[in-house]
C-alpha cells in the first residue's frame, strides 16, 4: 500500500466518533493545562497516563498526542494575555505577543498565534507522514557529541535575542547556567552549591525559576503600577483581525514551520530551542528585527510556527526507532509499551493502521487545536476584564501552587518567590531575564552531554568538532553567533572611531 | 547597559564636578562588581563537604567553574564598557542624568506586595492553603485599591474554596493543611467541601 492509501485508512479511524471524540477532549485539556502556568501539558499527560489504561492502544495515543498538540499552542494563551509563558517554549510569545495585547491588539495576537501554531503543526504531522523513515535514520547517527552541539546551538541564539545588549545577556545567560549546576552533579552524584540546605540537592527546578521570574515579578509590577489590562475602551482599528495579518507573517510561520520540523526530529532539541532558534533567525531576517520585543507579529509567529511544529516531528524517533526525544514523548512511549506496543521500524510493517491512524490524527488535531485555542482564549480573555488586584492574587496562587505541584515540595514555593524577587530587581534594573531561564532549561543538558561525551571518547574534547555532524552544527553556532554580533560589532566599532576622531590635536 | 541612561543634556549640566562623576561611575559598576565579587566568593562554597573523588579528567566542579570562570570575564568586560560609556559621554558632554523610567512607580506597593508573599509563603506550611490562600487574596486586594468588604470577602472565600476544588478535588494534589489544630480545621473543611 502507497502512503496515501495508508493514510487514508488512517483519516477513517482517526474520524470515528470515539477517536474524534478522544482527539477532541484531549485538545482541550492540553490547551487548559498548557496555558495554566505551571501545570504544563507534560503534567497533563503524566496524570492523563493512567486514564489510558482502559483505552485501545492507538486511543491511547490519540489522546496523549491531542494534549500534546494542545499543550504546546496552550502555553502561548497565558504568554500572550498575562505575559506569563504556561510552557518554556512559549517564552518568546511574552516578548511580541505581550506587548501587542499592552497595545490593546490582543485578538490579533491570539489570532496569528493559533494559525501559525496550527500551520506549524500541521507542517510537522505532514512531515511525520510522509518522511518518518529518513528523518529518523538521520537522528540514529546522532551520540552525545551532537547532542552537545545541539544544545550549544540552542544557546547560542541568546545572543541573537538581545543582540543590542549581548554582554548582559551572555552574562544572564551564565548566570542561569550555573543555578542550573544546584544539585546532584550527573557524573559523580555531588551536591553542588546547596549550603547544606537538603532540600536543594534535587536542584532548582526551571519550571520554579521561570513562574518566579515572569508571573510573581509581573504581578508584582502589576500592583506598583495599578496598571489596568483590559483593552482601551476606544475602538482600537488595529485590534481587528483581517487576512492581510496573516499574509504579512507567512514567511516567519513558513520558517518556524521549518525550522521547528527539523529541530523536533532531533532528540532533546524540542519546543523550547525550536522556538527561541526559530525567533532569533526571525530576528536577523525580518526588516522589522530591530523593533522586535515591541509587538511584531513576525517576532510572535515565527516561534509559534516553530514549537508545533515540533510535535509532529518529535514523534519520529519515538515511532521509528522507538527514541524519546522529550518528556512527552517519554511518556508516550510509556503508555505504548503499557499497551505491550513496541515502537520501531517493525511497528511500520507489523501495524501500519495503528501508525497512520497515528499519523492522520496529528493532522487532524492541528486543525482541531483551530477551534479549541479559540476556546479557551476566549474564555482567558475574561480575565481581563478582572480588576487587576484581583487578577493578581489568583495569578500568584496559582503560581505558587504549580510551583509547589511540581515536586509537592514547599521548598519549591520560597524558590519561586526568591526568583519572583530577583525578577522583580531584574526587571527594573533592565537586565535580561529570558537568557536567565534558558540558561537554567538548557544548561543541566549541556553539562550532561558535554561530561558523558568527554567521559565516552576518552577525555578528548576534540570530539565535538572531528566528528562530521557535530562538527557541522558547532560551525553553525559559529556563524549563527557571528552573524548576530556583527550589527553591533560594526557599530561599536563605528563610535570609537568617531570618538578616537574627535581627540584634540588629530 | 544601566538602568540610568545618560541624555543630551541643558546647560545646566554642561559641567559636571567630580562628585557627580564619581557617583555616575558607581551607579554603573555597582551590579557588575557585585557579580564579579560573588564569581571569587561562590567557588569556595561549591561543595558542602570536603570533595573526595578522584575523577578521571574533568570533575563535578568543572562545567559550574568554567561559567563562574565566564561570568567573571564577562562581568568585567561589563564594567570597562561601562566606564567607556561614561568616558565617551563626558567627551560628547552628554551629561543630564536622568532616570529611564518615567511611569508612576510605586516602590512602597512593590514592598508592600513583597511583604505579603513572604508572610504567604510563611502561613502556608504553618496554617494551611485554605486559610493562607483566603487571607492572601483579601489583603492582596486590599493592597490593590479594592475597598468594597463585601467583595473582598467574596472574592477570597470564593476564590479559596474554587482552588480547594479544581486542585485538590480534581487534580488531587496534596496542598498544605497546617499544622496542629490548623490541620484539624483544614480537614473539617475539606470534609464539608466533600472534597474528603
Amino acid at each position: 500500500m502507497s502512503t496515501f492509501e495508508l493514510l487514508g485508512m488512517g483519516f477513517q479511524n482517526a474520524f470515528a466518533l470515539s477517536a474524534l471524540l478522544t482527539i477532541v477532549i484531549g485538545l482541550m485539556l492540553g490547551v487548559i493545562a498548557g496555558a495554566l502556568p505551571g501545570v504544563s501539558f507534560v503534567n497533563a499527560m503524566a496524570m492523563a497516563l493512567p486514564f489510558t489504561y482502559s483505552m485501545m492502544p492507538t486511543q491511547a495515543m490519540l489522546f496523549l498526542g491531542a494534549i500534546y498538540v494542545g499543550g504546546v499552542f496552550g502555553g502561548s494563551i497565558s504568554a500572550i494575555i498575562i505575559n506569563v509563558p504556561g510552557t518554556p517554549a512559549s517564552l518568546p510569545a511574552c516578548w511580541d505577543g505581550y506587548p501587542m495585547t499592552q497595545r490593546g491588539e490582543v485578538r490579533r495576537a491570539l489570532a496569528v498565534a493559533i494559525a501559525a501554531s496550527a500551520i506549524g503543526g500541521l507542517t510537522s504531522a505532514l512531515v511525520l507522514s510522509f518522511a518518518a523513515a529518513p528523518f529518523a535514520t538521520f537522528a540514529l547517527r546522532f551520540s552525545q557529541p551532537e547532542f552537545f552541539a545541539a544544545t550549544v546551538l540552542g544557546l547560542i541564539s541568546v545572543i541573537a535575542i538581545s543582540k543590542d545588549r549581548p554582554i548582559v545577556s551572555l552574562l544572564s545567560l551564565f548566570l542561569g547556567m550555573v543555578i542550573g549546576t544546584v544539585g546532584v552533579d550527573p557524573i559523580y552524584g555531588v551536591a553542588r552549591f546547596t549550603f547544606g540546605v537538603p532540600a536543594m540537592q534535587s536542584g532548582i527546578n526551571f519550571v520554579v525559576v521561570m513562574i518566579g521570574l515572569f508571573a510573581i515579578s509581573e504581578v508584582i509590577d502589576l500592583i506598583a503600577t495599578n496598571r489596568d489590562l483590559r483593552p482601551s475602551k476606544g475602538v482600537n482599528v488595529q485590534s481587528k483581525v483581517t487576512l492581510r495579518d496573516f499574509w504579512d507573517v507567512r514567511g516567519a510561520i513558513f520558517r518556524g514551520s521549518a525550522i521547528g520540523s527539523i529541530l523536533g526530529v532531533i532528540p532533546g532539541a524540542g519546543a523550547t530551542p525550536g522556538a527561541v532558534i526559530a525567533y532569533g533567525i526571525e530576528k536577523q531576517v525580518s526588516p522589522d528585527g530591530d523593533k522586535f520585543g515591541t509587538g511584531i507579529m513576525a517576532g510572535l509567529a515565527a516561534p509559534e510556527a516553530a514549537k508545533n511544529a515540533t510535535t509532529g516531528s518529535a514523534m519520529v524517533p519515538l515511532l521509528t526507532l522507538g527514541i524519546p526525544g522529550s518528556a512527552a514523548t517519554a511518556i508516550m512511549l510509556a503508555a505504548m509499551m503499557l499497551h505491550g506496543v513496541n515502537p520501531g521500524p517493525l511497528l511500520f510493517l507489523n501495524d501500519p493502521t495503528m501508525v497512520y491512524t497515528i499519523f492522520a490524527a496529528m493532522i487532524l488535531a492541528n486543525i482541531l487545536m483551530i477551534f479549541a485555542g479559540i476556546g479557551v482564549a476566549q474564555f482567558f480573555s475574561t480575565l481581563m476584564k478582572t480588576p487587576p488586584a484581583v487578577l493578581g492574587a489568583f495569578i500568584i496562587l496559582l503560581s505558587i501552587i504549580g510551583a509547589y505541584g511540581v515536586r509537592n515540595n514547599i521548598f519549591d514555593v520560597y524558590v519561586c518567590i526568591f526568583f519572583g524577587f530577583v525578577g522583580w530587581g531584574m526587571k527594573r534594573i533592565g537586565f535580561p531575564t529570558a537568557p536567565l531561564v534558558l540558561g537554567v532549561i538548557l544548561g543541566p543538558l549541556a553539562e550532561r552531554y558535554f561530561m558523558t561525551s568527554l567521559a565516552n571518547y576518552n577525555q578528548d574534547w576534540t570530539v565535538f568538532f572531528t566528528r562530521p555532524i557535530s562538527g557541522t552544527i558547532l560551525a553553525l553556532a559559529a556563524v549563527f553567533a557571528l552573524w548576530s554580533l556583527w550589527p553591533v560589532l560594526r557599530a561599536r566599532y563605528r563610535s570609537v572611531v568617531l570618538l578616537l576622531a574627535d581627540r584634540p590635536g588629530r | 547597559m544601566s538602568p540610568l541612561r545618560t541624555e543630551t543634556g541643558g546647560a545646566k549640566h554642561r559641567a559636571p564636578h567630580m562628585g557627580r562623576l564619581l557617583q555616575t561611575v558607581l551607579s554603573r559598576i555597582a551590579l557588575p562588581s557585585g557579580i564579579l565579587a560573588l564569581t571569587l566568593i561562590l567557588p569556595s562554597y561549591m561543595f558542602h563537604r570536603p570533595l573526595r573523588i578522584r575523577a578521571r579528567g574533568l570533575g563535578p566542579d568543572a562545567w559550574p567553574t568554567i561559567f563562574l570562570n565566564a561570568i567573571a570575564v564577562i562581568a568585567v568586560l561589563w564594567i570597562i564598557t561601562e566606564l567607556w560609556g561614561v568616558f565617551a559621554e563626558q567627551k560628547r558632554k552628554r551629561t543630564a542624568f536622568v532616570p529611564e523610567q518615567t511611569e508612576v512607580y510605586s516602590y512602597r506597593k512593590a514592598a508592600g506586595g513583597m511583604a505579603l508573599l513572604l508572610g504567604f509563603a510563611w502561613l502556608l506550611p504553618n496554617v494551611g492553603f485554605a486559610i493562607s490562600a483566603a487571607l492572601f487574596i483579601f489583603c492582596w486586594c486590599l493592597l490593590g485599591g479594592i475597598r468594597n468588604s463585601g467583595i473582598l470577602l467574596a472574592v477570597s472565600v470564593i476564590g479559596m474554596i474554587t482552588l480547594l476544588w479544581v486542585f485538590m478535588g480534581l487534580a488531587l494534589m496534596p496542598l498544605n493543611r497546617g499544622v496542629g489544630v490548623f490541620d484539624d480545621f483544614s480537614v473539617w473543611f475539606l470534609r464539608l467541601l466533600r472534597i474528603y
